[in-house]
């Protein structure tokens, strides 16, 4: 049987990691021969050099070059690979794909995608209105476009301890003035502004996973609870977890959102009620978890694309334990070479 | 389904809660007391399990009973 060719990118297996290492794992895992070309924007992503799961790698421009430079690179992987299915894996990736979700077809580029509109709801910053449309709450937030404009919203309209975030990634807790100011210009410098602040919220952090078919309905999901985390936020233990409330949001978001494809909801459980802080629009790099209890939820979105079903089973076990661990991967140095050199690595 | 029946009790007496992921560590007669209530048993057939497998007198051994059921109610686990 001819392998489905699919290409993914967020192959930065990190310390802040990308989910697309964890999505090829769910999907060679899948029995379904696959082949997959993995995309990144560093020679330095440990998924260039992890050979069981990610078969050949190109380097691709970031997205703020364009669509013009990013199409003709794929098309340009497209000739070489014959790739089918692509997987955007990155937030910052997926304004850009969405935009261009037409153009993708017509270049033979199958995908899933939600539309601008699902995207922007989900936005940090338009997340009160949808928390009030999908029936939970959401911690007291602002956007901050300077860092002049963080000392007028900490503490007079949100008080300490906050959270300061990028509008894409990172968030750190802070207490003081000084450590707001320290990480709101770091988050500033490496992904620019606005700036989201918003109240802690106290409690157990919980996590769930899911796939919405774009007509409403839940397609799978798996909970689980934070046990601990790296300094970056990241998941280092985790168990999976029943809980009714957050399975019950996660069908309310897909039926007023018509959510398409996949997504993560992170939340706190403080008092008895949930509070959203997030809603990712992607997997995220823990799905590898969910595979392992028996739900495959990138292989069920590779269903859905090529047939507009999937399995929907909304059934997974409970008391199961995630534990992160590092380890090394030593190769030829003359595949970091070919990445530098010609942008790829392992034709064959 | 009580919330007692909801708590999964590990090998090594670790219950945990799959709603919420707490877990609580019990010791070997509140493992036993635990899973009697899981099975239906009353709270005098429980003691006289307690009573046997510990070595205590019944009397103490029902007031135990009463006692972690009430510690369990405290904690949320209603009946």
């Amino acid at each position: 049987m001819k392998p489905l060719v699919i290409a993914l990118s967020g192959i930065n297996a990190t310390d802040n990691p990308g989910p697309g290492v964890a999505i090829a794992r769910s999907l060679k895992e899948s029995g379904r021969p696959v082949r997959i070309i993995g995309l990144g924007y560093d020679a330095n992503d440990p998924g260039h050099y992890l050979k069981s799961w990610i078969d050949q790698s190109y380097l691709l421009p970031y997205p703020s070059k364009g669509w013009k430079v990013v199409s003709e690179r794929l098309q340009t992987i497209r000739n070489e690979t014959g790739f089918e299915f692509l997987l955007p894996n990155l937030d910052v990736e997926l304004p850009l794909y969405i935009k261009y979700a037409n153009e993708l077809k017509i270049m033979g580029i199958r995908c899933l995608l939600p539309t601008q509109e699902q995207f922007d709801l989900r936005s940090k910053a338009n997340l009160t209105v949808l928390t009030d449309a999908i029936g939970c709450q959401y911690p007291k937030t602002e956007c901050a476009y300077s860092i002049d404009e963080l000392y007028k919203i900490i503490p007079e309209k949100i008080d300490f301890p906050a959270v300061v975030k990028g509008n894409y990634y990172k968030a750190y807790k802070v207490y003081n003035h000084s450590s707001a100011v320290e990480k709101a210009t770091e988050i500033a410098a490496e992904w620019g502004f606005p700036l989201v602040i918003q109240k802690y919220i106290e409690g157990p952090e919980i996590n769930l996973i899911g796939l919405g078919d774009g007509q409403g309905e839940l397609c799978g999901c798996v909970c689980i609870k934070k046990q601990t985390k790296t300094d970056l936020g990241k998941v280092w233990t985790a168990v999976t977890i029943h809980d009714e409330q957050l399975i019950e949001l996660a069908k309310s978001f897909c039926k007023t959102t018509k959510w398409r494809g996949p997504f993560e909801l992170e939340a706190m459980r403080h008092q008895q009620q949930i509070y959203l802080i997030e809603i990712n629009p992607r997997f995220p790099a823990w799905v590898y978890f969910a595979t392992a209890v028996g739900v495959n939820l990138p292989d069920r979105m590779l269903d859905f694309i090529l047939t507009g079903e999937c399995n929907r089973d909304l059934s997974y076990p409970v008391s199961k334990h995630l534990i992160r661990f590092t380890q090394e991967c030593v190769g030829d140095w003359d595949l970091f070479h070919d990445l530098i050199t010609l942008g790829q690595q392992g034709a064959s | 389904m009580s919330d007692w029946q909801l708590l999964q009790i590990s090998r090594r007496g670790v219950a945990m809660d799959p709603r919420s992921g707490d877990s609580y560590r019990l010791n070997e007669s509140a493992t036993l007391v635990l899973r009697g209530l899981q099975e239906g048993l009353s709270p005098q057939l429980i003691a006289e399990a307690l009573s046997r497998e510990f070595d205590v007198a019944y009397g103490p051994a029902l007031s135990d009973v009463y006692e972690f059921t009430a510690m369990l109610n405290s904690q949320g686990f209603s009946a």
